[in-house]
């Protein structure tokens, strides 16, 4: 995408291939990727079967859309296609795993998973996301980084931003409670919060009651005097439930799930340092919300782990081992438990090493199975990973892949070359900045109503690209744009080429070269007419919508 | 209420009542509405379960509207009227609404037991206390009606910027299109440039990589992928009903202000086939002046809901459309130093009718002074399975959501089996 990726970060590479990229941290076994595919199947050739091998072009969009957040450029899909490396898929990995843009992707990612895009005032967005990339940039383990978001107070204005996820939830005791049962451990016990779960044996009252007792003290307080909203605790509140179905009543002190209760101090005379009033929030000497941190990324809680190393799978492979991702419970086991538990212990044993992790699954022949389905063989008798899910770009992906096809990113790249350089940047920060009000259309169109539903394809969607005049902005020929390089192209097969590697990332079939030449031939009005509707077709189709 | 059953040729007269019985016909249709001439388009009845929600944003007072106590000491200066139904009262101030008391019936004994605006919405709307469930909207979307329906199946009215994440995890697809007002959705038209043919060309590309990628691949996400487009050209060939200004005579029968014509669209979207349309009508949070702003604001309320009760009766839709009027809760009887009333979940009404709900029928009541529930204590729960038994769902079922057991109602709660026809 940009010249200085490549180079940059060699300090930063040396570290990664030095402690970080060591073979597996937990033993001198093989390297975790071998042994992905030896879980899962992929690599043993008893049945089921494992499916194809993905090809190098597409392997070069999944693993660019799922390390860097966007499709390759026309250049870096050439040189790509054109390697004759043995090794050019490693190679190819570990240079999108150094490349700027690897870390601003995670920040869209973690930023979409801790707040499910929700916005508020307290923390700005972008003191949370330069927060995030801040760790992203430096590998922060992510046990290191869940337990900064969960201590924040939002009083030192060093991890000030790391307290958004629980203020943007303005400490409201059930949706935080809901969403770390969810988004930390995997397990959404909305329902167990009036009753033990009616159908979800796993999921108790007194779990959700167990969690919510860490947070239910806390509330948010507003520093008139600085200004700002911060997190303040109570040191007396009883956590107390009753079903609704029964007469059973219960009460709980903080606890995460079926581990033993945190043990609390005795009660003192004066419980508080400052004590709650209008003109200072409360902070007790004993803090309940203080032992959350520890509690959840405690080595005991091993869904923690298996949470995170689902999510981090569903980021590569489009679909989690658990699926709905926060619904881990013993009757919607993993499709592969033991691969779980792998990913999950090789997770904790690494530190949390979220790098090394998406490499390893990137390396994995499991990673590279094609979304096509073998011929001549019947489906079910396919084991569960031979075929790569087809998956919808995140909201995120398609702004900045859209952007990178018709080639509006490359109209900014000099001047974010330019500004890169006075700012001591690098170009990918600077063309975000640049293009950021742009991919934020699409993003907030494409941006899903509800969390968690699969592909959620709307006729608004299909409206904007249809009608909106920044989908027709995306056509205008202009200097260096994938129209203006087209209309200026006058052999239709070198154009063909051009359209297919800047929208799908592959050259085009023989067959879809001359259906090319066709349609403009054909057209019935000028060439640029024809050549925009190709491009918009392209753009709106399937094979650009969907990560395959 | 009996169900009209009966199969009648199609009228092409067109008395729209006796159209609306020959609707079996209907179904064979439905899938091609936009291609109907527009006389018959227009009168098409799709015989589907649909619902139209009338939203009192900000709570209604109960004692101002469906459970008067006139001459008590809460009971404020209005008087109560009879209705047309024998021995139900109303306030005075909802005359017209009095006349088609018989497609109505009133739960007078509502305790939600909260007084927040935002908690009592999604109570109303999801029959949770709390948690992300879908709307009563979007559920009626996602059960009721052909999915190949020209346009959008939940659609909500409303001048008001009210966040909503109606679908939950049901999906977009069945999240509600909200338009501001009688206002026209973003991009219903074509960009300078492209006309009809250029639009089917482009599509007819777009189609033609879809065909190719799509073989030897798993289908479902191309499938739903185009039908989002499929929607979408729906839409704008039928941009006609969204920019259609109400006729001369429907100004003259609902009246000329906002509520009014979105009540006209409201109608017409239901004519169209659309299962669920919400409309609402702003202004009833009365902290202070609550008299006054009731004569005001019901004032406005009571003709065009009425008439369009009215309408709907008469056109024989309320035989298999659900009618609920209903707020996030209702106002304290006690009257506040400002002349107002405050929040109030504790003691308040609904009024529903239509297809599946027992007409003419009062269920539960109140104390003398309308402090408390007497008889027969009801909250969102059973309201919610209330609905969706009477247009004939199981709500003890579980949603059709894969890898999740979510039961459709609150299994806590169950239906008023006394308002099931």
């Amino acid at each position: 995408m940009n010249s200085t990726p490549l180079y940059v970060s060699v300090l930063w590479f040396a570290g990664m291939v030095g402690p970080l990229a060591a073979e597996s941290p937990a033993t001198a076994q093989k390297p975790l990727h071998l042994r992905i595919d030896h879980v899962s199947g992929i690599a043993s050739s008893k049945s089921p079967l494992p499916g194809n091998r993905c090809s190098d072009a597409e392997f070069l969009r999944r693993v660019s859309l799922d390390l860097v957040g966007v499709i390759p450029s026309v250049e870096e899909t050439r040189e790509f296609l054109e390697s004759s490396s043995p090794n050019r898929r490693r190679e190819l990995v570990d240079r999108l795993l150094s490349d700027p843009r690897h870390a601003w992707h995670l920040v869209d990612s973690f930023d979409v998973m801790f707040l499910e895009r929700r916005s508020g005032n307290y923390v700005s967005a972008a003191d949370w996301r330069n927060w995030l990339h801040q760790q992203f940039e430096q590998n922060t383990p992510l046990d290191d980084i869940v337990r900064t978001i969960l201590t924040a107070d939002g009083t030192d204005e060093a991890t000030r931003p790391a307290a958004k996820f629980m203020l943007v939830r303005k400490l409201d005791t059930d949706l935080v409670t809901r969403d770390l049962g969810r988004i930390l451990l995997g397990r959404d016990m909305q329902c167990a919060q009036c009753h033990d779960h009616p159908i979800v044996v796993d999921y108790l009252q007194r779990h959700y009651y167990g969690l919510s007792a860490f947070v239910s003290r806390s509330y948010v307080f507003n520093d008139k005097k600085k200004k700002r909203n911060i997190i303040a605790e109570k040191a007396e509140g009883k956590t107390t439930f009753a079903s609704v179905f029964t007469n059973e009543k219960g009460e709980t002190g903080p606890r995460v799930l079926d581990l033993p209760p945190i043990p609390e101090p005795d009660a003192e005379k004066e419980p508080y340092q400052v004590k709650p009033s209008k003109t200072a929030g409360g902070v007790p000497k004993y803090s309940r919300r203080s032992q959350l941190s520890q509690a959840i990324t405690d080595p005991a809680n091993t869904a923690f782990r298996e949470n995170f190393a689902n999510r981090l799978w569903a980021m590569m492979l489009g679909r989690g081992l658990v699926e709905p991702l926060d619904m881990h419970h013993s009757e919607n086991p993993p499709t592969n438990p033991e691969l779980l538990a792998l990913l999950a212990d090789e997770l904790h044993a690494s530190g949390y090493n979220i790098r090394w992790m998406l490499r390893e699954i990137a390396l994995s022949e499991t990673y590279q199975r094609s979304s096509r389905l073998p011929e001549h063989v019947p489906t079910d008798s396919l084991g569960p990973l031979a075929v790569a899910e087809l998956e919808p770009l995140s909201p995120e992906q398609l702004a900045w892949s859209t952007l990178e096809a018709v080639g509006l990113t490359a109209t900014q790249r000099a001047k974010a070359e330019q500004v890169a350089q006075k700012n001591k940047s690098n170009t990918a920060t600077e063309l975000r900045k640049l293009l950021g009000s742009q991919a934020k259309v699409v993003i907030q169109t494409f941006a899903p109503k509800s969390a968690g539903v699969g592909f959620d394809a709307t006729a608004e969607q299909a409206l904007f690209l249809m009608n909106a005049s920044t989908s027709q902005n995306w056509l205008t020929p202009r200097t260096g744009t994938l129209v203006d390089r087209l209309v200026k192209q006058p052999d239709v097969s070198a154009m063909a080429d051009d359209l297919f590697l800047s929208v799908y990332s592959r050259f085009p079939t023989d067959e879809e070269t001359r259906w090319v030449t066709e349609t403009i031939e054909s057209h019935p009005q000028e060439r640029l007419t024809a050549i925009q509707e190709l491009v918009w077709a392209t753009v709106t189709s399937a094979e650009f919508r969907l990560n395959h | 209420m009996k169900r009209d059953t009966g199969c009648q040729p199609l009228d092409h007269v067109l008395s729209r009542r006796s159209f609306l019985a020959g609707s079996a016909l209907a179904g064979t249709v439905a899938g091609v509405g936009h291609a109907v001439p527009a006389i018959a388009g227009e009168q098409i009845q799709r015989k589907h379960k649909q619902v139209l929600q009338v939203f009192l944003q900000g709570g209604v007072s109960q004692l101002e509207s469906w459970d008067p106590k006139p001459g008590t000491k809460y009971g404020g200066p209005f008087g109560a009227i009879p209705t047309s139904v024998p021995g139900v009262h109303i306030s005075e101030l909802l005359p017209e609404t009095a006349q088609q008391m018989h497609h109505l019936s009133i739960v007078r004994s509502v305790n939600i037991k909260i007084n927040d605006h935002g908690q009592g919405r999604m109570f109303m709307e999801k029959g949770r206390r709390a948690g992300d469930y879908p709307y009563v909207g979007s559920v009626a979307a996602k059960y009721l009606g052909p999915n190949d329906s020209p346009l959008p199946k939940f659609i909500t009215i409303s001048t008001r910027g009210l966040s909503d994440q109606s679908a939950a995890f049901l999906g977009a697809r069945y999240s509600q299109l909200k338009l501001s007002g009688a206002k026209t959705p973003a991009n219903l038209t074509f960009p300078k440039g492209i006309d009809t043919a250029a639009d089917t060309r482009r599509q007819q590309l777009r189609l033609a990589m879809n065909d190719r990628f799509a073989s030897g691949r798993r289908k479902a996400h191309i499938e739903t992928y185009n039908a989002s487009f499929e929607q979408a050209q729906r839409m704008v060939k039928r941009r006609d009903v969204f920019v259609a200004e109400p006729t001369p005579t429907d100004l003259d029968r609902y009246g000329r202000h906002e509520f009014a014509k979105n009540c006209v669209l409201a109608r017409t979207l239901l004519e169209e086939g659309v299962t669920c349309v919400k409309v609402s009508h702003h202004g009833y949070d009365t902290h202070a002046e609550n008299f006054n702003f009731h004569l005001e604001q019901l004032g406005e309320f009571d003709r065009p809901f009425a008439t369009l009760l009215a309408d709907l009766a008469d056109r024989g839709m309320l035989e298999h459309t659900l009618v609920m009027v209903y707020s996030e809760f209702g106002r304290t009887p006690k009257i506040n130093v400002r002349y107002g009333r405050d929040h109030w979940g504790t003691a308040w009404s609904v009024a529903l009718g239509g297809c599946g709900i027992v007409p003419g029928a009062v269920v539960g009541k109140t104390n003398d002074e309308g402090t408390a529930v007497a008889d027969r204590e009801v909250d969102a729960g059973h309201l919610f399975h209330t609905y969706f038994s009477a247009l004939g769902l199981d709500t003890s079922a579980d949603h059709d959501v894969p890898g999740r057991s979510i039961p459709i109602g609150d299994p806590a709660a169950d239906p008023i089996k006394e308002l099931l026809a």
